[in-house]
C-alpha cells in the first residue's frame, strides 16, 4: 500500500484523533483549533467542516447509522456532540455532565457506542461510568454506573454488548422554531379578505365519530409488529406532534389571517411530500391547532419535516380542508427541523409526544346549564373546548365541539375521546366553555379541570360540576364559582380493535401475485430487459422484487400460499391472456411460499412469450371473484393482490371500473412498480391525494383499496421498505371492518 | 314480485348549485324505476353544507324488472316550506348489489356520482344497501358459523326450493378460470 498524503494545512493546532467514516470515503479529524474536518478522500477536497466551541479531543462515528459521528469536547456538560455529515454546519444534540473533580471538564475518556448505535458510554475521572442515550432529548446521561470496587481513578473505556436497558421514552421532544418568510412576496388578493364565513368556524373539529373511525391518523401497527419480530425493538417510535402558531403575519385587510397548517416531509430526492394537514383557526394570530399529526420517528434516518402555514381565504372556508389547493392560499411562512434534533415572521411551536398506543374510546355526551348573557342582544352561542394538561402545564386542545346557538342549556353531540389522545384516564383534561364569536375572539364562560375518570364518575351520580373564572390578576387570583354547571349525560367506553386484534381473533390475510409479462418489460434475453435471465443467476428487478416484497408481506401471510398469475403473455402457441395461472398448471394458481413464486416466475419466463397490451382488468376481477366469494362463505379473510408492473397501463379505465367494484369487497390492491418508467397512471389508481377513482358508469369507489409502491424508491434491508409496503394496508382493512362493524372473535 | 331493499343514505360530497358549494338543508329521495310507489325521503341536513349527512334508513321495494335505483338530492328552498331545488342525482343499477360480482344478503358499501339538471358531475353520495333476502334462502347468508359448509346446504335444509345463489356463482367462477 503506498501512503497518500491528505492536505496539511486545514488544521492550525494540533490533531487529536483521525478517524475513518465507515462506508464512505470521509476522514474525519478533530483538532485543539476547536474544527472538526471530514476530508472526502475520494473527491480529494474538504467536505465537512465545524467550528465548535471548545477544543476537540476525540471523533468516534456511529456503528449503526453511518452518517452519525460523535466529537467529545471541552465544553461542561455538553462534552459529547452529536453531528450529521449529511447535514452540514448543525449540531444534533449534546450531552454531557459535569465533572465534580475535574477542572478541565474534558475528562470524559474513551467512549464507546453501543452496537446498535443507540448508547454511547463513557468513562469519566469521578470514577463512574456515564451512558447516553443518544435519542433523550435531555443532555444528561440516561444511565450512572459508580464504579465502586475500581481502585484506580480512571475507569478505561469499554464497548457495550447488544443489552436490554430500561428503554428510555423520548418523553418530550418540545421544538420550537422560527418561521421564515417566504422567498417570493405574494400579492394580496383584492377578493374574499373582508370578513371571515363562519360556518367552517362552528363546526366540530377532533372528537366526531368520523375522525374516530376513520383510523388513518394512528400509530401504524403493522409496521410497527413486523419490525419487532426482526429484532428493531427501540430503534423507532410513533411521535403525535401538535401544532401551535404564535405572532404570524397580518394578510388579511378587514380582519386577521385565518392560518391552517400543512406539514411536509422532504422525500429521498429532496422533493416535499404533504403528509397531513390540519383544520383552519378563524381570525388568529396565535392559532393551536387540533387536529395531531402521527409519524414514525426513525432512528436511523434524519427526516425532514417541513412546516408551512397558509392564510385561508375566506371563501374556501366552507370547504373541506383536504382539497383547498394550496396555491390559491396565502402563504405566512414555513419553517424546517429535522426529527433527530431539538432551535422571523411568527413562531411555531411543535409539541411532539410519544403515542400511548390505547384501543379504549369514550364517547360522552357533555350538557350544561344557566350559562351566562355575553352577546348584547341575544343568548350566548357556546362551545366547548378540551384540552389536556401536559408536562411542563401547558394546555394542548384535543378537541372542540359545535356551536349552538343562542342556548344557555345546550346539549351538544356526542364528543368521542380516544385515551391514545389524553394519555390515560387519570390525565387531567381541562374543559372551557366558550361563547362562539364570529371574529375568532371567543369569549371564555367558564372552565372546568377533571379528568376521565372523574367524568365517569359525574355521570354515574348524576350530579354536574360548576365551572369556575380565574379573575384575571397574576399568581394570586382566586377561582370565582359560577353558576352554570357542566352535566355528563351519557358515558360510554368501547374498545376499538385494531389491525392485530383482528389477526389474532382469526381473521386471516391472503396474498396474491401477479407478474406484468408484458413486452415493454424487454426482451428477456437482453441484460438491459426487465426480466433478463441472467446465466449467472442474478436476480432480475422483478426477482427483486418479488423476493424483498414477499419477505414482508408473507409475514402477514396466514398460510403462505399465494394464488399467482402473470398477464399479457403468450403461453406456448396460445392466444395472449391476461390472466394465466404463473406455476402452468390449468387447474389451480397456488404456489408455496416465496420460493414457489420464484419458481413459478422462472419456468413461466421460459415458457411464455411476452406481448401486450397490459390490461390489469382481468387480473383485479379474478382477485376480486376470489374476494367475494369467501365473503359470500362468509370466511373471515381479507385478500391483498399484490402486482408487479413496469407501470404502463393501456386500460386505465377497465381497470378503474374492476378497482371500483372490488372497492366493495375484502380486497386491498398493492402495486409495485419496478425499473424507470413514468408511474403517472399508477399514482392516479392510488386515490391518496386526489379524487376518488371512478368507474364509466358513475360508480366512485367507497373506499381507496390501492396502494402504490415504486421499487426504486425503497432500498433493500432498510426500515423503509416495510413502512413503504404496509403503510395502507391496516387502515385500508380496518375501513373495511370498521364500517361494516365487524367485530374480531375473542 | 318484488324485492325489499334497505337503502341507508349516509352521507354526501362537494355538493355545489351553479358551481357554488351548497349551504345546506338537503334531502334525498329514492326510487326505483318501474315502480309506482311514493319515494322515501330523509329528513333535511342542516348543519353539513355542502358535506351533508344523513345516516338514515329507507326501504324501497324494488320490482324484480326493475333496472335502476335513483337516488336524487334535493335542496330546500327558503321561500316556500314546501319548495325544493333537485341537486344533483345518481342512477344506481341494481346489477351493483344482486346477483354477478357480488354476494347477496351483505351490506354493501356503495358510492355514485351525482349529475344535476345540465348533465354536469356534482358531487358524490354514499349509501349502504343490503338486499332482503326471502327466509328460506338465508341459509347462503353471511352467518359466520356457517362458514365450513360450502355449496351443499339446500339439501340439508330439507327445503324443496330452488338451489339458490352460491352455485351461479360458482360456476361463473369456473368459466372465469
Amino acid at each position: 500500500m503506498k501512503p497518500e498524503a491528505l492536505p496539511r494545512n486545514l488544521h492550525s493546532s494540533a490533531v487529536m484523533v483521525v478517524s475513518g467514516m465507515q462506508q464512505r470515503q470521509i476522514v474525519l479529524s478533530v483538532g485543539k483549533d476547536k474544527r472538526i474536518l471530514g476530508y472526502d478522500a475520494h473527491v480529494g477536497r474538504q467536505d465537512f467542516m465545524q467550528q465548535v466551541d471548545s477544543k476537540c479531543m476525540s471523533v468516534l462515528p456511529n456503528p449503526h447509522d453511518f452518517n452519525l459521528f460523535m466529537v467529545q469536547t471541552g465544553t461542561p456538560e455538553r462534552q459529547l456532540r452529536l453531528f450529521d455529515i449529511r447535514s452540514k454546519r448543525t449540531e444534533l444534540h449534546g450531552l454531557g455532565w459535569k465533572q465534580e473533580s475535574s477542572e478541565s471538564q474534558s475528562a470524559l475518556i474513551n467512549q464507546a457506542w453501543s452496537p446498535n448505535g443507540v448508547y454511547i458510554s463513557s468513562g469519566s475521572a469521578d470514577p463512574m461510568i456515564h451512558i447516553f442515550d443518544i435519542r433523550y432529548n435531555a443532555h444528561k446521561p440516561s444511565n450512572l454506573y459508580k464504579l465502586i470496587r475500581n481502585e484506580s481513578s480512571e475507569p478505561y473505556g469499554f464497548a457495550l454488548f447488544p443489552f436490554s436497558f430500561p428503554y428510555h421514552l423520548i418523553s418530550t421532544l418540545g421544538y420550537t422554531r422560527f418561521l421564515s418568510e417566504s422567498p417570493t412576496t405574494r400579492l394580496l388578493q383584492p377578493m374574499g379578505n373582508c370578513c371571515s364565513d363562519i360556518a367552517g368556524g362552528r363546526t366540530a373539529v377532533g372528537g366526531t365519530a368520523s375522525g374516530q373511525l376513520n383510523p388513518a391518523n394512528g400509530p401504524n401497527e403493522a409496521v410497527d409488529n413486523f419490525l419487532r419480530s426482526r429484532g428493531y425493538n427501540g430503534l423507532f417510535s410513533q411521535i403525535e406532534l401538535s401544532f401551535s402558531a404564535t405572532g404570524l403575519r397580518d394578510r388579511d385587510i378587514i380582519s386577521k389571517s385565518d392560518p391552517m397548517l400543512v406539514l411536509y416531509e422532504r422525500g429521498k430526492n429532496g422533493a416535499l411530500k404533504e403528509v397531513g394537514r390540519t383544520e383552519v383557526i378563524l381570525n388568529s394570530l396565535n392559532p393551536t391547532w387540533i387536529t395531531k399529526h402521527t409519524l414514525t420517528y426513525q432512528f436511523e434516518a434524519v427526516q425532514d419535516l417541513v412546516f408551512r402555514v397558509y392564510d385561508v381565504d375566506t371563501q374556501f372556508h366552507n370547504a373541506d380542508v383536504k382539497i383547498l389547493k394550496l396555491e390559491e392560499q396565502e402563504y405566512l411562512g414555513e419553517a424546517t427541523c429535522a426529527l433527530s434534533e431539538s432551535r422571523n415572521c411568527g413562531k411555531l411551536l411543535v409539541h411532539a409526544e410519544e403515542c400511548v398506543s390505547s384501543k379504549t374510546t369514550v364517547e360522552m355526551t357533555l350538557r350544561c346549564s344557566d350559562l351566562e348573557y355575553r352577546d348584547l342582544f341575544s343568548k350566548s352561542d357556546p362551545f366547548l373546548l378540551i384540552s389536556k394538561v401536559v408536562e411542563g402545564g401547558s394546555h394542548i386542545p384535543i378537541c372542540k365541539t359545535e356551536v349552538i346557538k343562542n342556548d344557555h342549556n345546550p346539549i351538544w353531540k356526542p364528543v368521542f375521546l380516544n385515551i391514545q389522545q389524553i394519555g390515560s384516564k387519570e390525565n387531567p383534561m381541562i374543559m372551557e366553555c366558550y361563547n362562539f364569536n364570529s371574529n375568532g375572539k371567543h369569549d371564555l364562560m367558564g372552565k372546568v379541570q377533571k379528568s376521565l375518570m372523574e367524568l365517569e364518575k359525574l355521570f354515574s351520580s348524576g350530579q354536574g360540576v360548576n365551572f369556575f373564572l380565574s379573575s384575571a390578576g397574576g399568581h394570586n387570583s382566586h377561582n370565582k364559582v359560577l353558576k352554570s354547571r357542566l352535566f355528563v349525560d351519557k358515558y360510554v367506553e368501547s374498545v376499538q380493535h385494531s389491525f392485530l386484534d383482528y389477526l389474532a381473533g382469526g381473521f386471516e390475510l391472503n396474498f396474491m401475485v401477479a407478474v406484468d409479462f408484458t413486452a415493454s418489460n424487454g426482451n428477456p434475453r437482453l441484460p438491459d430487459s426487465l426480466h433478463y435471465n441472467d446465466p449467472s443467476g442474478r436476480p432480475n428487478a422483478y426477482q427483486r422484487a418479488i423476493l424483498e416484497v414477499g419477505e414482508v408481506l408473507q409475514y402477514y401471510d396466514s398460510d403462505k400460499r399465494f394464488p399467482t398469475w402473470g398477464f399479457g403473455a403468450r403461453p406456448i402457441d396460445g392466444p395472449v391472456s391476461h390472466c394465466f395461472n404463473l406455476n402452468g398448471s390449468s387447474h389451480y394458481c397456488e404456489v408455496e411460499g416465496i420460493q414457489g413464486i420464484m419458481k413459478a416466475y422462472t419456468s413461466a419466463l421460459l415458457n411464455v412469450s411476452l406481448a401486450g397490451p397490459t390490461l390489469f382488468g382481468p387480473v383485479i376481477s379474478n382477485a376480486a371473484l376470489i374476494a367475494s366469494q369467501s365473503s359470500a362463505n362468509g370466511d373471515r379473510k381479507y385478500f391483498v393482490l399484490l402486482i408487479i408492473t413496469d407501470g404502463v397501463v393501456t386500460d386505465l379505465q377497465e381497470t378503474k371500473d374492476a378497482l371500483v367494484k372490488a372497492s366493495d369487497l375484502p380486497l386491498s390492491i398493492l402495486i409495485v412498480g419496478v425499473g424507470g418508467a413514468d408511474f403517472k397512471e399508477m399514482e392516479i389508481l392510488d386515490a391518496d391525494k386526489g379524487e376518488k377513482l371512478e368507474s364509466s358508469s358513475g360508480r366512485v369507489a367507497s373506499r381507496d383499496i390501492v396502494q402504490f409502491v415504486p421499487f426504486r424508491d425503497v432500498q433493500s434491508g432498510e426500515i423503509s421498505v416495510v413502512q413503504a409496503l404496509l403503510a395502507e394496508l391496516p387502515t385500508q382493512f380496518l375501513t373495511y371492518m370498521r364500517s361494516r362493524s365487524i367485530q374480531p372473535s375473542v | 314480485m318484488s324485492r325489499t331493499v334497505e337503502i341507508t343514505i349516509l352521507s354526501a360530497e362537494n355538493l355545489q348549485v351553479n358551481r357554488k358549494p351548497v349551504k345546506g338543508n338537503t334531502f334525498v329521495a329514492v326510487h326505483s324505476d318501474a315502480s309506482s310507489d311514493a319515494s322515501p325521503v330523509t329528513k333535511v341536513d342542516s348543519e353539513g353544507g355542502s358535506y351533508p349527512s344523513w345516516n338514515e334508513k329507507v326501504v324501497v321495494n324494488v320490482p324484480l324488472h326493475a333496472r335502476f335505483i335513483t337516488v336524487e338530492v334535493k335542496c330546500k328552498t327558503s321561500s316556500s316550506s314546501t319548495g325544493s331545488n333537485s341537486v344533483g342525482v345518481a342512477r344506481i343499477p341494481v346489477s351493483d348489489f344482486i346477483g354477478g360480482y357480488v354476494p347477496e344478503n351483505q351490506l354493501h358499501f356503495l358510492s355514485y356520482r351525482l349529475w344535476d339538471c345540465n348533465v354536469r358531475r356534482n358531487g358524490v353520495i354514499n349509501i349502504s344497501v343490503r338486499v332482503k333476502v326471502p327466509e328460506r334462502s338465508s341459509c347462503t347468508s353471511n352467518s359466520v358459523s356457517f362458514s365450513a359448509v360450502t355449496g351443499v346446504p339446500v339439501a340439508v335444509n330439507g327445503s324443496t326450493g330452488v338451489v339458490t345463489g352460491i352455485p351461479a356463482l360458482w360456476l361463473n367462477y369456473q368459466r372465469n378460470l
